[in-house]
Parts: structure tokens; sequence; C-alpha cells
């Protein structure tokens, strides 16, 4: 009975396993056959959907989407810390409140916000604010809360007795913020960074109103070619897309170490 | 040939290619209160995690009433564990607990009902079946790991260190109270702890083990009275060690050059040319007035008072002996008029049935 | 959402500045205002006026009740969100308790794969299920070369498709949610009730599943927030035949651009979340308050 337990328990593990890759392994294996028909099991491979990469139709969007995820992971990072040093290094009066405050756009869903954005623009007559800068102050909306957090709980986390003994040894809060906390929080301030690239690089509800023609987003960009078409370009598109925030995760990770918050920092 | 209730058979275990307990033999008679007692790392959890069957033995055999256990997984072992840390099933009330493994063989409500009563009365907690673990003070909760073990009426209880998260006062009250539970069950207890004045009090042998092997096993009277090793001498008790550097055998005793000294002690052990040390327990250091000759056998050695540490019930004196050799003393504290002073000289009087000689 | 406690750390040195705290937090709080609080505030007005006039009115709000479609959108969204966090919870579940109990070096690998697909990002997944699921994709492709079926079976641009590509996006989450949990409970009482004769199941049937209960319902509503709220995998995999809140939104801002309606719906979404968020913090806090009702007995 045991072992018919244990048995069915891998089993049930294995399945889950495969179900979670087998979309990914399908989207690979696509973007390297042959034939626009997107059938499976290509007999033959070829790289030449990644040819089109190139293709405006797709860097447009792409690079569009890299400059607003590098500009929204910016000023979140900012802001996120700032808020995050106010609340809880300063501890400033009614911190709770105003931490719930900062922390609220959480529990609205992105398609709320984003219509809520786009009705607020068209209202008071700024549409013309639409396609970069609206994305832009929208995904720092979404990233902020997050970023946030993670500053904050970082700091939550910092031993004050370290700030104490800098300060026993003579340091102004200046050199106190610059030496001691400022490193020490970096681990969890690099991965909310991070987190905030991934997001706004990847976002779609909230971008989907947002965007306009000329001016739109590589995920945008995607689901409106795949409403009409199937084609196997779309895999490579999507392939590269993946491939492009791993490596954007491995830098940070090089430069921050945000591992350590994974394996050391996080509860 | 006795049947044992539980019996270790070169019994082995390795982690990662480290031996942690190598080569054990352990036999282990019906009813008997046996604790194994050593530092930590010296492989005493992994040999009752192997009784339990929460580990495979690496080489060996583990038998239960004769019976090998190597293929059976620990819930058809018939064994009780009480773990450090309780273990109770937060979610379900006290009652629940103590049932649960008589509910796991099926048995019928009624009758766990009964069991669960008679099993709270046994360690005196009649009435809380309803309670809930976290409603329960740490010295209750371990009363109910303990009735909750003894409930399926086991063939053996294992402990595994259970009073080590109880305050002092406590942990000695239930010593007591284990050694009359286990002698009203009539049940084996194999009990392992770190604690020597634990193991002393409460078992009928103790099996000290060291480095994954048994270094010593007996009565506790005995293992302190006698140790084998230098390990036991220190773990069990406070002793003086005093290293040997030649030993000459006599007709009835055995005379022992202290090492790095000229000092010579006469000790009643049996012994050949070879001792390498000797120990001497310091509550058995006599001090001496200038009047009191003492037996004509007895050791006498001149020192001068070092250190005076009051312990309460005993006045412990640091007495040096002899350049870079100082014993341990331990004097009654209702004897004050015969605590001597800090740097006086005091004249030292040991029996040589108090110099045991051990084998390292 | 889990509450953290943000209060700084009693030993932070120093009285608090007050000032520079508050103009260091002006930045985040003026983003806010303007690009979060003033929007929200603007939708919910324009939900209680039409859209052409700017006349208050709530025809919009009396709309939503009784055109039928709207109500079946909700329907169906609540359906579908239902249905995919109960996938995700028996879906993680085994899998969360690997993560929380082996110690064996795949285990690094195992929650790499469980975690992996976020990265990829939803659109990439959902494409993904679009190859295997649709009429000529992997799944009918192969079923009919195999000669098992005469005609590709609707796999896709229905409540099937959705929920299975919404389960595979949350099922991460919800596998870190229950890993969490389940690691927080005692491995020692998993031995203890094996020592008093408790086969396998009886050991998960009587201390595990009771004790993750917690750790379920947390990721039943993570689960459904994040599934109610998904546009892009819906809109994909649900195409013009299944539609949920998200697209329906989404086809009244950009379509017909209704939206003092659009508004209605969107705030119908957020309602809907919020009661679910609510419902679990009245949970969470009845847990809490049961504990220490039974704590109070202590010595």
């Amino acid at each position: 009975m045991n072992r018919v337990l244990t048995c069915l328990f891998w089993l049930a593990i294995a399945l889950v396993l495969t179900f979670i890759t087998l979309p990914l392994a399908v989207v690979v294996a696509a973007s390297l056959s042959p034939s626009s028909a997107v059938t499976f099991l290509p007999w033959e491979w070829t790289t030449v959907w990644y040819g089109d990469l190139l293709a405006d139709r797709w860097l447009q969007p792409f690079l569009l989407s890299v400059k607003i995820a590098t500009v929204v992971a910016g000023i979140s990072g900012v802001l996120g810390v700032l808020a995050a040093y106010a609340v809880v290094y300063e501890r400033i009066p009614g911190s709770t409140a105003i931490m719930a405050g900062l922390l609220s756009p959480l529990s609205v869903p992105q398609i709320v916000k984003g219509v809520a954005i786009v009705l607020f623009l068209s209202i008071i007559g700024l549409q013309g604010v639409l396609g970069t800068p609206a994305l832009i102050a929208a995904h720092v909306v979404l990233a902020l809360p997050f970023v946030t957090r993670m500053a904050a709980t970082s700091l939550a986390n910092f031993d004050g007795n370290l700030d104490r003994a800098a300060q026993s040894l003579g340091a102004t809060k200046r050199q106190r913020l610059q030496h001691i906390v400022l490193p020490m929080i970096k681990p969890g301030v690099l991965s909310g960074v991070t987190f905030a690239f991934i997001i706004s690089f990847n976002n779609i509800p909230l971008s989907v109103f947002l965007v306009r023609p000329g001016d739109t987003t590589l995920p945008i960009a995607v689901i409106n070619y795949l409403e009409y078409s199937l084609d196997p370009v779309m895999a490579a598109v999507n392939v590269a897309s993946m491939v492009f925030i791993l490596a954007v995760i491995f830098l940070f990770e090089k430069v921050g170490g945000f591992s350590a918050q994974l394996h050391g920092g996080s509860k | 040939m006795n049947s044992f209730d539980i019996e270790l058979v070169s019994v082995s275990k390795s982690f990662a290619g480290i031996p942690v307990v190598q080569d054990l033999n352990l036999q282990i008679p019906r009813g008997e209160f046996v604790s194994i007692l050593g530092p930590s790392g010296c492989g005493k959890t992994t040999t009752l995690n192997m009784i339990a069957g929460f580990n495979t033995p690496s080489a060996g055999d583990v038998r239960v009433r004769g019976k090998s256990q190597n293929r059976i997984p620990p819930e058809r072992r018939n064994l009780g564990l009480v773990f450090q840390n309780y273990a109770l099933f937060p979610h379900m009330t006290v009652a629940e607990n103590v049932g649960f493994g008589l509910r796991m063989r099926g048995t019928p409500k009624a009758e766990i009902g009964k069991a669960v009563d008679a099993a709270l009365r046994s360690v005196r907690l009649d009435g809380f079946g309803s309670r809930f673990p976290k409603a329960l003070s740490g010295g209750q909760q371990q009363r109910v790991a303990l009735a909750r073990a003894i409930a399926p009426k086991p063939s053996v209880l294992l402990l595994d260190e259970p009073l080590s998260n109880l305050d002092l006062k406590l942990r000695e009250a239930m010593r007591i109270e284990l050694k009359e539970i286990q002698e009203q069950l009539d049940m084996t207890f194999v009990y392992v702890t770190h604690d020597q004045e634990e193991a002393m009090a409460m078992s009928d042998r103790i099996v000290v083990m060291w480095q994954g092997a048994i270094a010593q096993q007996g009565q506790p009277g005995s293992i302190y009275r006698n140790p084998a090793t230098r390990f036991v001498a220190d773990f069990v008790g406070r002793s003086n060690i005093l290293s040997v550097r030649r030993s000459i055998p006599g007709p009835t005793f055995l005379e022992l050059c202290i090492d790095g000294t000229q000092i010579v002690l006469r000790s009643d052990c049996a012994g050949n040319n070879a001792v390498q040390s000797c120990c001497i327990r310091p509550e058995s250091i006599a001090l001496l007035n200038g009047s009191d000759s003492g037996t004509g056998l007895q050791n006498r050695l001149d020192g001068v008072v070092r250190r005076i540490v009051n312990l309460g019930a005993h006045v412990e004196l640091l007495v040096e002996v002899a350049t870079g050799l100082s014993l341990t003393v331990l004097v009654p504290s209702s004897r004050s008029s015969l605590v001597p002073e800090l740097a006086s000289t005091v004249t030292l009087g040991i029996d040589p049935q108090d110099v045991q000689v051990l084998s390292d | 959402m889990s509450t953290i406690a943000l209060t700084a750390p009693a030993t932070m040195p120093g009285a608090p500045a007050r000032s520079s705290g508050y103009l260091v937090l002006a930045p985040s709080c003026l983003v806010l205002t303007v690009f979060f609080a003033l929007p929200m505030g603007t939708m919910i007005g324009m939900s209680f006026m039409d859209a052409q006039s700017l006349s208050p009115t709530l025809l919009n709000y009396q709309r939503f009740f009784s055109d039928g479609l709207s109500l079946a959108g909700l329907f169906r969204t609540a359906v579908m969100s239902i249905l995919v966090a109960v996938c995700v919870t028996v879906l993680g579940y085994p899998v969360a308790y690997y993560l929380a109990r082996s110690r064996s070096r795949w285990r690094a690998l195992v929650f790499a794969l469980a975690l992996a697909p976020e990265l990829a990002g939803v659109v990439l997944r959902t494409y993904g299920w679009l190859i295997i699921l649709e009429d000529r994709g992997f799944i009918n492709d192969m079923l009919i070369n195999l000669g098992l079926i005469a005609s590709p079976l609707p796999l896709s641009k229905n409540l099937f498709a959705v929920v299975v590509g919404l389960a595979h996006v949350v099922l991460p989450f919800g596998i870190l949610s229950l890993t969490t949990s389940i690691q927080g409970i005692d491995p020692n009482l998993e031995r203890a009730a094996q020592m008093l004769g408790a086969s396998r199941l009886s050991v998960v049937r009587h201390i595990i599943l009771p004790l993750s209960v917690p750790g379920i319902v947390s990721s039943l509503l993570i689960a459904f927030t994040m599934a109610a709220s998904a546009y892009a995998t819906p809109a994909l995999l649900g195409g013009a035949r299944f539609k949920v809140l998200a697209t329906m939104i989404y086809e009244q801002v950009l379509f017909y651009i209704d939206w003092g309606f659009a508004a209605v719906m969107a705030i119908a979404l957020l309602i809907m979340m919020l009661v679910i968020s609510f419902l679990g913090i009245r949970y969470e806090a009845r847990r809490s308050s049961r504990r220490s009702t039974r704590e109070g007995g202590a010595s």
C-alpha cells in the first residue's frame, strides 16, 4: 500500500513537471521547425525564423520594451527605496497607514488600473500622452509597490545594531547610509529592480490600453499578431524574448548577487 | 538463551562515507531501563533512530524480541517513541493525540476511550483530554507525549532526550516520575541523553557511547566508581585524571608514578606495568589535619590551596600538589570549619581504593 | 496578500526625522496619486456618467445587471477562476510537498523547473498552449495521425483551454505558496504518527492534509485572484467564444468606446477581487484568534 502511494506520488510529480515544461518545449521546437503550419515533431531543424527577428516589425517593439523597462526599473527602484527608507528607517508617524497606501495598487487588477489610466488621460485631454510616456507612468504604478515592499522588507530585516555600532564609531547618518545601510540592502533592492524590469518588459494587461500604432511594446505586438495567425516566427520571437530575460537576470545576479537573497535572505 | 527485547548485532551506520556508528553490539533485556549516554555527535541519536526505523543500518542487524527489523518500516515495529520536542499533533486534542496509535490499529472507539483515560491517569493528567497541546505547559506536553507513546502498549519505549527542554526543577521531578511509570508499566525503556546525572538517577544500566562505539556499559554505580577509560571518567561525574609514567605491580596493590612529578600513589586496582593514567574523584579526597594520621595505607599529599569556589552544597578547592599538577577536591559546605584558607598548606588523604586505573 | 510587519526594528538608532522623511516620500506619493488614485477616482466617477453627455446617470449600472451578457461574463469569470484555483492547488500540492521535505540534490532542479516558466512570460506559454490545443495543433494532429479520431477535438477557444492555460501560468505561485506552508509543518509530527503505526496514507490523511489547510486556502486565493484578473491568456485561448470580464472590458474600451460601461465592468471585477481578499483576511484572522484562545489556558 505504501509502495503504491509512493509510486503515485512520483508519478504525479512527473506529470506536473511535464505539464509545466510542455508548452516551453513545444515553442522552442516550433521555432526551429521549417514548416509554417504549426505542427509538432519537426523532422528537420532550421533557424530561418530567427532570421526574421531583426525585422523592424519585431525590432522596434523590442527596443521600445527595453527602453521602457529600463526607465521603469530605474524610477521604481529609486522611488521605492526612498519610500521604504522614509517609512521603515526614519519611522515617520502614520507609517502603517502610509505603507498600506503605498501598497494598495497591489490589490487592484492590472486591467482595472489600465482602464482607469486611459479614461483619466482622455478625460483630461491628454490623449497625446498615450504611447511611451503613458506606458512608463503606468508601469511605474505597477512596479513601484513591489519594489517598495521588497526594499521595506530588506530594511526591516536590517540589524539596527550594525547602524548603532557605526554610530558609536563616529559615523554621521549620511556615512552610515552610504557605507552600512545601502550596501546591506543592496541584494533586496536589486531583486526588486530586476523584478520591476521583468514585469514591465513582459507586461500586457496594463499596456494593452496604452499603446499606439507604431508605439507599441513587444508583448502587445506579439498578441496582436497572434490574433490572426500562428506563424512559427512567433515561436522564435517568444524564445528570443525569454532568452533575453534570462540574460537580464543573469546580469543582475552578477552585479547584485541576489541569489544570496534567495538562499539566505528569504524566509 | 534469553530473548532480549532489543538487540543490536554488529550495527554500523555511515553517512556519506563518514562512519557515525561502528560495529555496535548491544542487548537490552525485558523490563530494563537503559540509558544511552554520550556527548553530541557520539552516535546515540543515530542508534535510537536505527532502532526506531528512521535510519537503516549500513551493516548489521537490529532485532526486536529476536526478530530482525531491517526490512520493517517504523509504523510496523510497535515501538513507542517520545520526541525531544514532543511532536504533539497541534490540530488534535490531548485525547485524540493519545488515542492516535490505537486508532491507527483499528481499535474500537469504546476501547480507545478507556485506554486513553488509563494512559492519562498514569501520567497524572486526568481530565486533560479535551485540551489542545498549545494550551499546555512544557511539562504537561511532555507527559502527553509519554501517554501517547505508551497507550498502544508497545513492547519497548524509546525516549530521545525528552527532558532537555524543561527547566531544572521540573527535570528533576520528571526523572522520578519517569522511573516510577517505567516500573509500574514494567516496560523496557531505552533512554538517550547527554546528561549524566539524569542517566545515573534513572537507569538500571548505562551504556556510554563515544565516537560511534560503546566506551563502557554497566550499572550507574560501577561506572561511576570504576570508569574504564579517560573519556568515561571525564564524562561521567568529575574527576582528577593523572598521567602515569610508570606503574609497579605489588602483592596487593599497584604503585603509580605520576608523570612529571615525584608523587607515587597506591591503588587497589589489579593492574600491570603498562598503566597509562588513573583517576580520583574529587569527593573521595579527604582533608587531613595534623593530628589525623588516617589509615596506614592511605596516600598522603601536601599541597597549597590555589582556588576556592563555593558551589552551594559543596566547596571546590584547587590544590597544587606539585609543579604543574593540581587536584580538585570537593568538601561538603556543612563542614565549613574544615575549609582552609587561600594559599594555606593542606594535607590530602586518598584511599587506594579510590585511585581508579584507566585503560587509556 | 501577506501582511509583513513593516514597522522598523526597535533597534533603529536616532530619533525619527520627520521632515526629511516626508520629503523623501513625496515623489512616490505624487506618482501614485496622479497615476493611480486620480485615475481610479475618475473611473468610478465615469461609471456613474453617460459616456457622451457626461451627465450623471445610473444607466450603466442598470445595463450591467439587466443585459444578461455582463452578469454571464461575471459568472464565467468566477467559474473559470475557481476551476483554475482548484487545478493549481491539486497539481501543485505533490510538487510542493516534495520541495518542502526533500533533501536530495534534485530538489534545486525541480525548484527551478517549477518556477522557470514564470520567466518565460505569459505570451510564450499561452502561445505554446495554442500550438498544443489548436484544431491543427499537436494533440489533434497526433490523434488524427494515429487514427484514434476522425475530426479534431475542440480543445481551444473554450473554457477548457483557458483553464489549462491559466493553470499553467499561475502554477508557480501556487507551488511557492504551498511549499512555504508545508515547510512550516514540523517533520517530527509525521515521524511521531509513523511510530504510532500510521501508514503513509494515514499520515497524509490525518496529519499533513489537516495541517496544510491554511496553505491550501492561501494557494486557492492567490490562484483565484490571478486568474480572475488575467487578460492575455483568456484573450488568446478563449477567443471570441469564451469571454471573461477582462476581455469584455477590453472590448468596451477599445471597440465600443463605451467608457461608462467599461468602468462599471472594471468596478465589478475589482469588487469581486476585494471580496475574495477580504474573505481571505477574515479566514486568517479567525485562525489566529482561535489559536490564541487555545493558548489562553497555558500556565
